[in-house]
């Protein structure tokens, strides 16, 4: 039985072993892009417009899923079933065993959530500069710049049992703004050094840092050394 | 010669559908490689479109060629062998008649491809040429394997896909017939020749309503495998496009394809067509030829592992 493409796996979709390393991810994606764009040499009068669209969209979803260390966790433990090579590994630290069933079960509401994320980040992506397309290096350096983790601080948050209209008024931050964070929606966003800074202070707010600030918030879903404490 | 009998014959042949691709230049430069590796090997162009090796091998005529074998007035293809200048490399030529593999009936094609299998070679190069003929894609398909040779251009790239998709469709109908089942031959028929579907389109739709056949007719793809080589590269991206045409034809026509190398472009490649000299050997350092040289290496057939482990006391 042949496999659908939607039923492919990210690394089958990509043509990756399960081990490859971020490098490799990045170079199978941007091969992918060569072969699948609109103007591809590889594709050229092979596929209907409705096969187009659908694999790359899959791409583009097994790029940010595979080049993210923890959304590659997640999604490896999803796939782990069809692919015994996957040895299942705990996404958290043993000292937090509490946690780790906590959010085991909350998986799949997890996995939703990540999804809806992706969409509306591939959407900003779409209607971001053309140019930046094929160039998928310059486009992670691009995004890096300004991206952070809303999913992260709203689950830091809830962990927390707080309100949104709670904690800006104790932070005395606009709640539009911790909204705008944590739905990533950019446009209601201070830029730079001021996004910085009241990221900072949010943090501090939260107990997410102890000394050094912006260090332990991660600021990009691309950050290495993501942690969930 | 002994040491022959314990090594499995290779049978390549070099096709794809655009003409001008450099299908005859690089079985002619493999083939002298393979008979300076291996010293048994036999090139035969087999181009419908008008053969031209022995002109690029510079071999004189001897009044026999591929068309006198299908005549029937020589019986054996192994007669019909001409030594050329090149070290272990024998020529059967390609017939004048043009419409020499178009005339090719189904018990000479049954014969015909009996007899490749039969020479005394360790290599058997097949030069098809353009085209996707019936006889054609048989002589394609009975190779181990076939070698697809494309450029990077649009056109290339097309007929490289309707050529794969023909020989898929061969294999299928062939199948088919074999296990006599018109009801899937029509099926294939159907959904294939008819209409510019990819194999995928084709295969999935059988999936949902006939699971039984789409297992059956996958399975019959599976020992298809051919190579592919880009030639005329001028760029990484070029080199490349190898990777992604391989991938796409893993994924929209369900053959598993392998590259076996990217040849870059060379202008001087003109002008040893033009003298009359094997590329190979007048330029044997340039790009070109190492690649060739990579390529004859992978595609020489392996002696069996006990004898490289025992070298016979002569070797020594």
């Amino acid at each position: 039985m042949s496999k659908k493409i939607e039923d492919m796996d990210y690394y089958e979709l990509l043509n990756l072993r399960l081990d490859a390393s971020p490098k490799e991810v990045e170079n199978a994606y941007l091969l992918a892009l060569a072969t699948y764009h609109e103007e591809g040499l590889a594709s050229y009068g092979v596929l209907s417009p409705e096969e187009r669209r659908l694999i790359l969209e899959r791409i583009e979803q097994a790029f940010l899923i595979l080049i993210d260390p923890l959304f590659r966790k997640v999604y490896d433990s999803s796939i782990a079933s069809h692919r015994p090579e996957l040895k299942q590994r705990a996404y958290f630290r043993r000292s937090t065993a509490k946690l780790e069933i906590e959010d085991a079960s909350e998986e799949a509401k997890f996995l939703n959530r990540l999804k809806s994320l992706l969409n509306s980040l591939r959407r900003r992506r779409k209607k971001g500069n053309h140019k930046d397309k094929k160039n998928g290096k310059d486009r992670l350096a691009l995004d890096g710049a300004h991206y952070y983790y809303g999913e992260y601080l709203k689950r830091a948050r809830e962990r927390r049992g707080l309100a949104l209209e709670q904690i800006a008024k104790d932070c005395n931050i606009s709640q539009a703004f911790l909204q705008a964070l944590e739905e990533e929606d950019y446009s209601a966003l201070p830029s730079g050094e001021e996004l910085s800074r009241l990221l900072g202070v949010y943090a501090r707010c939260l107990g997410l840092d102890s000394e050094n600030g912006r260090e332990e918030v991660p600021s990009s879903p691309f950050h290495k050394n993501l942690r969930i404490i | 010669m002994a040491l022959n009998k314990t090594i499995q014959k290779t049978i390549l042949a070099v096709g794809g559908g655009k003409g001008g691709t450099g299908k005859s230049f690089l079985s002619a430069n493999l083939a002298i490689e393979l008979g300076a590796l291996q010293g048994d090997v036999v090139i035969i162009d087999a181009d419908l479109g008008g053969p031209n090796l022995h002109t690029l091998l510079s071999v004189k005529d001897n009044g026999k060629d591929l068309g006198s074998f299908i005549k029937n007035s020589t019986s054996s293809l192994e007669e019909i062998m001409t030594d050329t200048s090149y070290p272990g490399l024998k020529l059967i030529r390609g017939s004048e008649n043009s419409l020499f593999l178009a005339n090719l009936n189904h018990f000479k094609k049954l014969k015909l491809i009996r007899q490749i299998r039969a020479l005394p070679a360790g290599s058997v190069v097949i030069d098809l040429g353009t085209g996707s003929a019936y006889n054609t894609l048989d002589l394609f398909i009975i190779a181990k394997p076939g070698i697809l040779v494309v450029t990077p251009e649009p056109t290339a790239v097309e007929n490289t896909y309707y050529f794969l998709k023909s020989c898929a469709v061969r294999i299928l109908k062939l199948y088919a017939q074999y296990y006599r089942n018109t009801e899937l031959a029509q099926k294939v028929a159907q959904g294939l020749e008819n209409n510019s579907n990819t194999l995928r389109a084709f295969f999935d739709s059988l999936a949902s309503t006939d699971a039984q056949s789409n297992e059956i007719l996958l399975a019959a793809l599976k020992n298809f495998k051919p190579y592919l080589v880009v030639n005329k590269t001028r760029s990484d991206k070029d080199v490349l496009l190898g990777r992604s045409i391989v991938d796409v034809v893993r994924k929209y026509f369900l053959l598993e394809m392998d590259l076996l190398g990217a040849i870059p472009y060379d202008e001087r490649v003109h002008w040893s067509l033009k003298k009359f000299v094997p590329f190979i050997l007048e330029y044997p350092e340039s790009s070109v030829s190492e690649t060739i040289k990579a390529m004859a290496r992978k595609l020489a057939p392996r002696p069996v592992p006990a004898s490289e482990k025992n070298p016979s006391p002569q070797a020594v």
